[in-house]
């Protein structure tokens, strides 16, 4: 059987839908156009101004991408099949897939807001080093809170809480920082670093990878499925 | 197969759930778990897989520990909970999609065991468009279908109807004639009576003993 199979074609059109419009109301406020590939390339991923409303519209995708990875990765996690052999054979299976789907997935979704908006707003994008590096480094911060949502999650059993928690931690820093101007170059933030366009994502990186570990430690030792 | 409890507890936030739990369990054996719903019956069985981890104790198969010694529970059949299925594939993707986990390929076979269940005119049927009484074949299927030495089924005959039941009855009886090691747990009198050539009572997750229904 193919992969295919797995894939309901109802998920696909939702996540068709949710692009377009998406891509439709960013389009409306992106004013910035003609200030070089890279800036465009930056105003369709991130964007900040006065207005939280608007703002608000840029977090949409991430809202959606962090639901929809972390749902599908927190279940797997809560479901072992024996035929995987053992827990630790299944947990190292599904964090190699996590990576490299949450990888595809939010790169896929980049890329079509990108080639959906430039459709929109004719603007040739050219992808050179500098712009490629900042959708890498998008999609790295963003696995950053994927990760620590996971985390969370599996510490106190509850999905949706650490959604929750997590993203308004994480708005809350990055508002903060924006309004009270209390990040500089030299301080490196994850995720509310893509605002502020300093240093690489090495540091991202690094936490992520003890997250994973992290993940991985505690899930050998959790109790899946509740009491009777 | 021999699978041995040995002083098993598990205590879930100040509550005792399984409670020092000592049993032997041969192979070519059935035996039944006998108990009210919350008794401890489900959480033995979540024991034995690994889905939860113990307090104090071990459990061992044939001398190998399940806990430390990353056991190949491959060799287990369970009908636990919802198996993973997806309501828009058909019950025969759906079992080939689980048979292909270990890279193993067979449609004839999986025809087969979907025909011996009562299934076989609804394998290209949608999983969601199934009935209860067939969702439960479909994971009783599941459970039998890979030739498991030890094979776990928590309240197989839920939903249900007679002719069914008596179907289920029977591939039990033929899995015992293989030799297998059979656990089931009901609060159906009439499952753990017929099949069964033990039945445990369970109270309050500790074992109150055999008992004769």
């Amino acid at each position: 059987m193919t992969y295919m199979k797995k894939i309901d074609i109802k998920k696909i059109i939702i996540y068709i839908l949710v692009i377009i419009i998406i891509c439709f109301l960013k389009k409306n406020y992106i004013y910035s156009i003609g200030n070089g590939e890279e800036s465009f390339i930056k105003d369709i991923l991130v964007y900040w101004k006065d207005n939280q409303v608007v703002n608000i519209i840029w977090f949409l995708p991430i809202i959606y991408e962090i639901f929809v990875i972390s749902k599908k990765y927190f279940y797997k996690l809560n479901y072992f099949d024996v035929r995987s052999k053992n827990r630790r054979k299944y947990i190292k299976k599904v964090l190699i897939s996590f990576m490299i789907e949450s990888f595809c997935f939010i790169f896929l979704l980049e890329l079509s807001q990108l080639v959906i908006i430039n459709f929109l707003i004719p603007n040739t994008i050219r992808i050179n080093i500098d712009g490629l590096v900042f959708i890498l480094k998008y999609v790295i911060e963003n696995i950053f809170l994927i990760v620590e949502i996971i985390f969370v999650a599996l510490l106190i059993k509850k999905l949706m809480y650490s959604i929750i928690l997590i993203l308004i931690l994480n708005f809350l820093i990055l508002i903060s920082s924006m309004n009270l101007s209390l990040i500089s170059t030299q301080i490196y933030i994850p995720f509310v670093n893509i605002y502020f366009e300093s240093g690489s994502s090495l540091i991202t990186m690094l936490i992520i990878l003890i997250g994973i570990i992290m993940i991985k430690k505690i899930y050998l030792k959790y109790d899946i499925g509740g009491m009777e | 197969m021999n699978l041995k409890i040995v002083n098993y507890s598990k205590k879930i936030k100040d509550k005792i759930v399984l409670d020092n739990i000592n049993l032997e369990l041969k192979s070519g054996n059935v035996y039944g778990f006998f108990g009210r719903n919350g008794s401890g019956k489900t959480m033995l069985f979540r024991a034995i897989t690994t889905l939860i981890y113990p307090t104090s104790g071990d459990i061992t198969i044939d001398g190998k520990s399940l806990i430390n010694d990353d056991y190949d529970l491959s060799q287990i059949g369970l009908l636990l909970e919802e198996p993973g299925f997806y309501p828009h594939l058909t019950g025969f993707e759906n079992l080939s999609m689980l048979y292909e986990i270990n890279n193993k390929k067979n449609d004839q076979y999986i025809n087969k065991v979907l025909k011996d269940i009562g299934l076989g005119e609804y394998s290209s049927k949608k999983y969601k468009e199934y009935s209860l009484g067939m969702k439960q074949k479909l994971r009783i299927a599941q459970a039998i279908m890979e030739d498991q030495k030890l094979i776990i089924l928590d309240e197989p005959t839920n939903g249900l109807d007679e002719a069914s039941i008596k179907i289920v009855h029977n591939i039990i009886k033929k899995l015992k004639k293989q030799n297998k090691l059979i656990l089931i747990a009901s609060h159906n009198k009439d499952d753990l009576r017929l099949l069964c050539d033990k039945i445990f009572k369970i109270d309050e997750g500790k074992i109150c003993g055999e008992i004769k229904l």
